[in-house]
């Protein structure tokens, strides 16, 4: 496909100036260079670190009685170019092509932190690949036509097509329990594609505007899905097949996928109605979408209505109202476990359920089941004609059907209010300032999520021993509910610009974000937010620009953390 | 020979590439630069606009050098007369002290879209607590000119109203990283719930996006990994069943271990449909 593409595209670049009847453009030529003693992935993560001459291309042409094209290319390397063309002939037809490809470095993690060892227990790493550099090659394609039809130009069509390559090399981790935690790393091919086709149209009468459209989008990963092989299961202090009967899979059931990643079918559908009058406007939509896992047979559907308003309320005030609802309803999957029967040890001949009564399998109930109901009230009031102020309230009800995020609990209700400022003094300071505060009743949390009271004051010599508590208990028996988001939020945002003499700019901006939880039951949260920034951008002529800045910040944070203290 | 061929093309386009001035017109005495510039934009080539269109007091101004009428009073409405697609509910236009000129130029606008200059330039000018953000070790490659601030946000339409089409953020997200879309059997519940609560799209200094780092960020919804409790031995090296492992570091061997980052076990944290390894566990770990 790349091939193919760029060879239309080289065409293109020839040929269709050649037709141009009118036209012009600038070429330049690009040096690059880079230096890294290191891993690109900090310094340089979405940059081709190979030297070398590039270019750079704007023209535009007259065609026809109102045809006219735009290109522009810049070709920084083979691995970062940046292509665009565009048509129009009039006002029936556009044409939009663009080309992008990058490449995203990624990085190497050595592990060399797992190796640890308390005789007879021993903790250790594998890597595989070790002199592997990890990366892939992003390229991003998208057309997009338009087309109105002579005489009836207020019926238009559209249809456009996008696909999103990423081609490379990524690590991929596997870890084995028992005899010691053994974590694997090793290469992982990615070959993945997301490829959008959506047509739709529009139909226009007078100020009123029906819209609709239609958008599958494909998702596809044709690198091999890794397989490892996990170590053997066994006890991890005597080195007996004694512990197999908690490990669902080893080296005996030969090698095991790793990673797999499903294919994604996505098709929507959306109507759209916008009208507009002298001193309003008024727009409703409906959108309807499934995302089916093919690889899994799960899929989700969801549905989602929006209505918004504007009306100009007198010469200086704006009122605006808006509300969305949505639903998502994802498939239950019932989860079987495989549950091996031991061959040593007190509980030889019993599957772990038979001896814990502990039932693995479980109805999984996806935690992204909701409802949603979005609401917006605003007020815009003019006080100048280069000042305003604006004021709003926003609710938001998140109604999940199953995970709570309080005891009993599973509706998350937002309030927030709202105000901001603008000002401009022509020729001198811009100036905007905005202030808010939300309010949130039960927070996304995770419920019992931390802190095992003290259980069993009886060491036992491990966790097979009978009437040893088993680490599923404790994880029931867990108390504290954990969060790291907020029931209360202020934010405050300033920004202020002037122009410093004809060819400089100054630009200052601060923001502070006071975040706090005080509804966890055995805790308050509280994250703290300061970033400043200033830049003085100097342009001393069209084509030379330059920009020097510094950016603080500073971020609290606050938190319980839990470590338990235990021997499983 | 790819090279070689860009290369050969390119030189031609640069040899080939001519400048031509658009169609003075009368006002071209006065307004040489203003003229000469608009000729070349898709107004005056595609719409076929010309001076009087927007400037419907032009032709008297020519006459009497009268200013009076030039600029109309609602220059918004001027732009949405022929614009009727851009119905203008966002937070951008409703405002007479914001209109469309403060992001487009009309007469010197760049590319299509006629901007002053690219996108993300355009949109620091005012949001530039958020092209800080974009200066941080971390960020969408939006400073390399990858992607520009309308590749998630629609600045004609509330951004939030944009969003109704999505049906959420995480739709958005999942447009170009539909790798962790699924829906996966075993779930991460705030991946589905919201990209935000462990990402921040604008820029961090944690790698990936991450609000924090691991395993601050785990720490503050689970508790540590029991083994973060153990204790290694202080020798450097340990025998364990007749092999020799090491352990560089020494003491605090299981705590580097377990209290380093979360993602080198639990890998799959955005969902999985494979189970992991433990039967207590159910699969649940998002370690495979």
């Amino acid at each position: 496909m790349k091939q193919t593409f760029l060879f239309l595209l080289l065409v293109a670049l020839v040929v269709i100036p050649a037709f141009a009847e009118d036209g012009g453009g600038t070429a330049s030529v690009l040096v690059t260079s880079f230096e890294n003693d290191e891993s690109p992935t900090k310094a340089a993560e979405y940059r081709d670190t190979d030297a070398g001459f590039g270019f750079s291309l704007d023209m535009y042409g007259q065609f026809g009685e109102q045809g006219l094209f735009l290109i522009s290319g810049h070709h920084t390397s083979p691995d970062e170019q940046q292509y665009n063309i565009r048509f129009w002939t009039g006002r029936h037809g556009k044409i939009d092509v663009s080309y992008n490809e990058f490449v995203h470095n990624l990085i190497h993690d050595p592990l060399v932190n797992m190796d640890a060892a308390f005789a007879p227990k021993a903790n250790f790493h594998t890597d595989m690949n070790p002199m592997s550099q990890y990366g892939y090659s992003v390229r991003d394609l998208k057309a997009r036509m338009d087309y109105a039809v002579h005489g009836y130009e207020n019926l238009k069509f559209f249809a456009s097509y996008s696909k999103l390559e990423r081609e490379g090399m990524k690590q991929v981790r596997a870890m084995s329990h028992c005899a010691g935690c053994h974590v694997n790393a090793m290469d992982r091919e990615v070959n993945e594609a997301t490829e959008d086709i959506e047509a739709g149209a529009s139909w226009t009468i007078g100020r009123l505007r029906l819209m609709a459209s239609h958008l599958t989008r494909s998702y596809w990963e044709n690198g091999a899905t890794p397989t490892v092989l996990y170590d053997l299961a066994e006890h991890p202090v005597q080195h007996t097949p004694a512990f197999n009967d908690r490990i669902s899979f080893d080296i005996s059931d030969g090698p095991q996928m790793v990673e797999r990643v499903p294919d994604v079918e996505k098709s929507q559908n959306q109507v759209r109605l916008d009208y507009g009058w002298d001193s309003g406007t008024f727009t409703t939509a409906y959108t309807m979408a499934e995302v089916t896992n093919q690889t899994a047979d799960l899929s989700f559907d969801y549905n989602a209505w929006l209505a918004s308003g504007a009306q100009r309320l007198g010469e200086k005030t704006w009122l605006k109202l808006r509300v969305r609802t949505y639903e998502i309803d994802n498939d239950d999957y019932f989860v079987d476990i495989v549950e091996p029967v031991a061959v040593a040890g007190p509980y030889a001949g019993q599957t772990y359920q038979e001896h814990y009564g502990y039932n693995p399998d479980f109805l999984r109930t996806s935690g992204m089941n909701r409802s949603v109901t979005d609401g917006i009230a605003e007020i815009r009031y003019q006080y100048a004609r280069m000042g305003s102020f604006r004021f709003g309230y926003r609710y938001l009800s998140e109604d999940r059907d199953t995970y709570e995020v309080q005891e009993g609990e599973t509706e998350t209700i937002t309030g927030r209010l709202y105000m901001d400022w603008r000002h401009v003094i022509p020729k001198s300071w811009k100036l905007m300032a905005s202030l808010a505060y939300s309010d949130i009743s039960h927070p996304f949390a995770n419920v019992n999520g931390g802190c095992t009271p003290d259980m069993d004051t009886e060491p036992v010599s491990s966790p097979m021993a009978p009437g040893s508590i088993q680490y599923w208990e404790w994880q029931d028996a867990r108390q504290a509910d954990l969060s790291n988001q907020p029931s209360e939020r202020m934010q405050f945002r300033a920004t202020a610009s002037r122009p410093l003499g004809q060819k400089t700019f100054l630009m200052l901006s601060t923001s502070y974000t006071d975040d706090k939880n005080d509804e966890l039951d055995m805790s308050t949260w509280d994250r703290d937010i300061t970033l400043a920034s200033a830049y003085i951008n100097w342009i001393p002529s069209q084509k030379w620009s330059w920009f020097t800045g510094y950016t603080y910040m500073k971020e609290t944070t606050d938190t319980h953390i839990c470590i338990p203290v235990f021997d499983g | 020979m790819r090279h070689a061929a860009f290369k050969l093309v390119w030189a031609l386009l640069i040899l080939t590439g001519l400048c031509f001035a658009g169609d003075a017109g009368p006002c071209l005495d006065c307004h040489e630069g203003v003229v000469t510039s608009i000729a070349t934009t898709i107004h005056t080539r595609v719409a076929g606009l010309d001076c009087q269109t927007c400037h419907p007091a032009a032709p008297s101004h020519v006459e009497t050098g009268d200013t009076a009428g030039l600029i109309v009073d609602n220059p918004q409405q001027q732009c949405f007369s022929c614009h009727t697609d851009l119905t203008c509910d966002g937070e951008h236009c409703d405002r007479e002290s914001f209109t469309c000129d403060n992001c487009h130029c009309v007469h010197h606008g760049s590319g299509p879209s006629m901007l002053k200059g690219d996108a993300t330039k355009v949109c620091s000018k005012c949001h530039k607590d958020v092209a800080a953000r974009m200066d941080l070790p971390n960020h969408h490659p939006v400073p390399e000119g990858k992607m520009t601030c309308i590749s998630c946000h629609s600045p004609h339409r509330d951004s939030r109203a944009s969003e109704a089409t999505a049906a959420d953020v995480n739709n958005l997200c999942w447009k170009c990283h539909s790798r962790y879309q699924g829906p996966f059997i075993f779930e991460h519940q705030p991946v589905i719930e919201d990209c935000r609560i462990c990402h921040d799209a604008h820029g961090t200094v944690a790698d990936n996006l991450l609000v924090q780092t691991e395993p601050f960020l785990c720490l503050q919804c689970h508790e540590f990994h029991f083994h973060a409790g153990l204790a290694a031995n202080h020798d450097t090296d340990v025998i364990v069943g007749g092999v020799e492992f090491s352990n560089p570091n020494a003491e605090a061997g299981f705590k580097m271990a377990y209290g380093t980052k979360c993602t080198q076990c639990h890998q799959q944290i955005h969902g999985s449909d494979l189970p992991s390894q433990t039967v207590p566990g159910q699969g649940k770990g998002l370690l495979r």
